[in-house]
């Protein structure tokens, strides 16, 4: 198992249990007139799967990047991992493994030294690095191509990449945006395995992605956001109740009914 | 664990070091790569010899008793020709600064001062980076330096503060250009400004130090004088231990504190408090279609780079890089220390009516297939070839002229030379067309992959940009010889029949250009496609 092999997290370093792993209130970024995120407010214990659901232009990307502490709040506050996210980015920054839906990379690093380096920026020891290193790569199969340049490596290769740099360091927090776009399904597959791993080893796991169905297996608990605002929160029973909806009935069919998505015919004109 | 700031800082200087060999590696993959890289070990060579017979001709003319000359002003005789050998390499088309973008690095617990620290000493390694091309003339200082032995510790250190503040200048600028030109807010276009205001603020600073304001006339040649830290080095090589030279010291030293604080304070800025972000989106003014007297496809074409005119970062950095030209020459330029400001501006006139379209074009039109956003989208639709090569070098051509006759007239006015105007302005729109036509050929035969790493999110290099430097040059004959004829016959009334004589030649050039391109693309542009997104 990925970080159990060479655990980086040190005594009373981790996080109070009691504390929530993702904390935020009123959070709200607007941009010039738009406001991106209004008022969110969440609560994500240690240790959940908790997946981040929304259309396009939802806020959903806002809300990653204020986590991980690329952008500042307009208002209200984010807490993860028990620190405030403007206060204490750096603190912030250590505990957490970020996937990002737009992958900058240094692309003229090679799989390994991108390895390397996210690990040194967050002080793993040298033969850690290696050991887990070795261990993503190959379990992401990315062995073989390890030694060439990320310039080189597919969509999907890269971000198979980033989500390996971003386990090294058996971050507390992980923070996905999409984290399957791209992806073939047999890496798909072993992605969804080792997260379903990492959250029985009480890391907690914030999951935005359009592909319900892996939402829906995974998380314990989910949110819905719709032009910034929450409209809904819970684990999925709950989300089918307060959706109105029978307890058979699809995340996907849930989550249509949340954000009020509009009946369009599908014929088109020009074509009839 | 937590990381101290010197294991980061390690950290940061190995990545640069790993970005640029691998790059090297990646380069010299391809055959053509060693070519490049002997044109530019010929380039060191012929460097050093010229500094070599520099250095051996002054000594041998001190040692007779002919000149005495001070220090300061040899280093900024004997720095004229690295700027001008650091236009090389872009010319032949190597990517010698694989740099850092500090963006990239924002998700890591690295605090914002380790940052800029770490990707301005990362602009120190590369290894066809500047300061290789810095040596000799530091050699030469030091040689000509009249203080001899005595001099050579407080030399060193002066000469440290001196890289220390470059590099710290150039990743200030680095991180306010990127940030500024993407962005769409006018605040953040007035802090890049800001940096050469406060450059020349400096400048003045000096000279009040120092004192020895001179004629109004000749103050804004001054004040690029007395902004060279290479000047305060002078200083401090020709009085090592006397006030002036203690002063030039403190200066160089409190410049260099200064420039790294301002960078931090910048970095802060740009890379915590404004940060741009997709969601920024907001609604555009919409553009029509204009009816220009070219096909649907031409007036189509041209009229979606006109929106990426406005819109796209790449566009607007070539458009911006080429207007700052004229603030670089106030600032930077060694050449006014030795000349009076009259011929200075003639100088300056003359080299910007070549060098501004060709920044501009060596940045869009030298490998316009791959600066071309949607490309595969393109190349996808049934528009004609011919039709949007032919648009593409109407808006090459219009906004080369634009920004480049800024340039000039900026110049000009500085340099009060109004009555250079008409015949730059002319040379450089002549110029403009034939670099098109150049830039055809170059992006239909040269296509190549573009490269997104570094603060220019899309960069120019390989054989393409070489095909275009030599092409350029061959193509600019005409020019060369419509300016240079009346010029050597003392006739200046001749310009009128030799000027538009050379512009009817480029524009018969790019005409033919247009054709060959378009028929090289339309039976390759398969291959095309696959080249620039290799």
């Amino acid at each position: 198992m990925v970080g159990a092999a060479a655990p980086s997290r040190g005594a009373g370093e981790g996080l109070p249990s009691a504390k929530p792993a993702i904390e935020t209130g009123a959070l709200t970024r607007t941009f010039d007139r738009f406001t991106a995120l209004d008022g969110l407010t969440l609560s994500i214990p240690r240790g959940a799967f908790f997946g981040f659901l929304g259309p396009n232009g939802s806020g959903k990307t806002t809300t990653i990047k204020i986590l991980a502490g690329l952008l500042r709040p307009t208002s209200g506050f984010a807490r993860v991992a028990g620190f405030d996210v403007v206060e204490r980015p750096l603190e912030v920054k250590r505990r957490i493994g970020l996937l990002s839906e737009d992958l900058t990379l240094y692309e003229r690093l090679t799989g390994r030294e991108l390895l390397e380096f996210s690990g040194r920026l967050h002080a793993v020891a040298p033969d850690v690095i290696r050991k887990r290193s070795e261990e993503l790569l190959f379990l992401l199969d990315l062995e073989e191509r390890a030694d060439e340049m990320l310039i080189d490596y597919s969509q999907g290769m890269k971000k198979k990449a980033t989500l390996a740099a971003a386990l090294l360091h058996d971050p507390e927090v992980l923070l996905l945006d999409e984290p399957f776009n791209g992806v073939d399904p047999v890496s798909a597959r072993v992605i969804k395995g080792i997260l379903g791993k990492l959250a029985r080893t009480n890391t907690t796991v914030f999951l935005s992605s359009h592909i319900l169905e892996v939402v829906e297996k995974l998380c314990t608990e989910v949110a819905v956001v719709h032009h910034g605002r929450l409209v809904g929160k819970g684990p999925l029973e709950e989300l089918r109740e307060r959706a109105k909806l029978g307890g058979s009935t699809s995340l996907e069919e849930v989550f249509l009914k949340l954000v009020e998505a509009p009946e369009r015919e599908g014929a088109l004109s020009w074509k009839q | 664990m937590r990381p101290c700031a010197i294991a980061n800082q390690r950290t940061l200087l190995w990545l640069k070091w790993r970005v640029t060999a691998n790059s090297y590696r990646r380069a010299l993959r391809r055959r053509r790569g060693w070519l490049t890289f002997a044109g530019l070990a010929l380039a060191f060579t012929v460097e050093w010899l010229v500094f070599a017979g520099l250095v051996a001709a002054v000594g041998y003319l001190k040692a007779a008793g002919f000149v005495q000359p001070p220090g300061f002003e040899w280093t900024a005789v004997a720095l004229l020709p690295l700027y001008l050998l650091l236009l090389l390499p872009s010319a032949t088309g190597v990517e010698l600064q694989t740099q850092v973008e500090a963006r990239k690095l924002l998700p890591y617990p690295v605090r914002v001062r380790e940052l800029f620290l770490g990707a301005a000493l990362g602009r120190t390694l590369g290894l066809l980076a500047p300061v290789p091309f810095l040596v000799p003339p530091v050699v030469a200082a030091f040689v000509l330096s009249s203080s001899g032995a005595a001099g050579m510790a407080p030399g060193l250190l002066a000469l440290g503060l001196l890289l220390l503040q470059g590099v710290f200048l150039s990743q200030l600028i680095a991180i306010t250009f990127q940030s500024s030109v993407a962005s769409r807010q006018g605040r953040d276009a007035l802090a890049f400004a800001g940096v050469f205001i406060a450059m020349l603020g400096w400048a003045a600073l000096q000279l009040w130090v120092f004192g020895n304001l001179g004629s109004r006339e000749a103050l804004l040649s001054r004040v690029s004088e007395g902004n060279l830290p290479p000047v305060l080095v002078g200083r401090v090589l020709a009085d090592p231990w006397g006030a002036g030279g203690l002063w030039a010291m403190g200066l160089l030293a409190a410049e260099t504190l200064a420039t790294f604080v301002a960078g931090t304070a910048l970095s802060h800025y740009f890379l915590n408090i404004r940060v741009a972000s997709r969601p920024a989106a907001r609604a555009v003014r919409a553009i029509e279609v204009q009816a220009l007297p070219l096909s649907p496809h031409a007036n189509l074409l041209l009229w979606k780079d006109r929106i990426y005119l406005k819109r796209d970062p790449l566009v607007r950095a070539a458009a911006y890089g080429t207007l700052m030209l004229v603030v670089v020459a106030i600032v930077s330029s060694a050449t006014t220390r030795v000349a009076d400001p009259r011929t200075a501006g003639a100088f300056f006139l003359a080299v910007f009516s070549f060098v501004a379209p060709w920044t501009f074009l060596s940045g869009l039109g030298a490998n316009l297939f791959g600066a071309e956003d949607g490309l595969s989208f393109l190349l996808a639709s049934p528009a004609d070839r011919r039709e949007f090569l032919r648009a593409k070098a109407v808006f090459l051509v219009v906004v080369a002229a634009i920004v480049s006759a800024a340039t000039l007239i900026g110049c000009a006015l500085i340099f009060n030379r109004a009555d250079l105007l008409p015949v730059a302005l002319s040379s450089t729109v002549a110029i403009a067309v034939g670099l098109t036509a150049a830039g055809m050929l170059s992006s239909a035969f040269f296509p190549s992959p573009v490269s997104r790493e570094g603060f220019r999110r899309k960069t120019v290099s390989g054989a393409g940009l070489g095909v275009f430097s030599a092409l350029g040059l061959l193509f600019l004959v005409p020019v060369a010889l419509a300016n240079g004829v009346p010029a050597a016959l003392g006739n200046r009334l001749l310009l009128l029949g030799t000027v538009p004589l050379a512009f009817a030649l480029e524009v018969a050039l790019l005409y033919t250009s247009v054709g060959e391109a378009a028929r090289k693309v339309e039976a390759d542009e398969g291959e095309i496609l696959l080249r620039v997104r290799a």
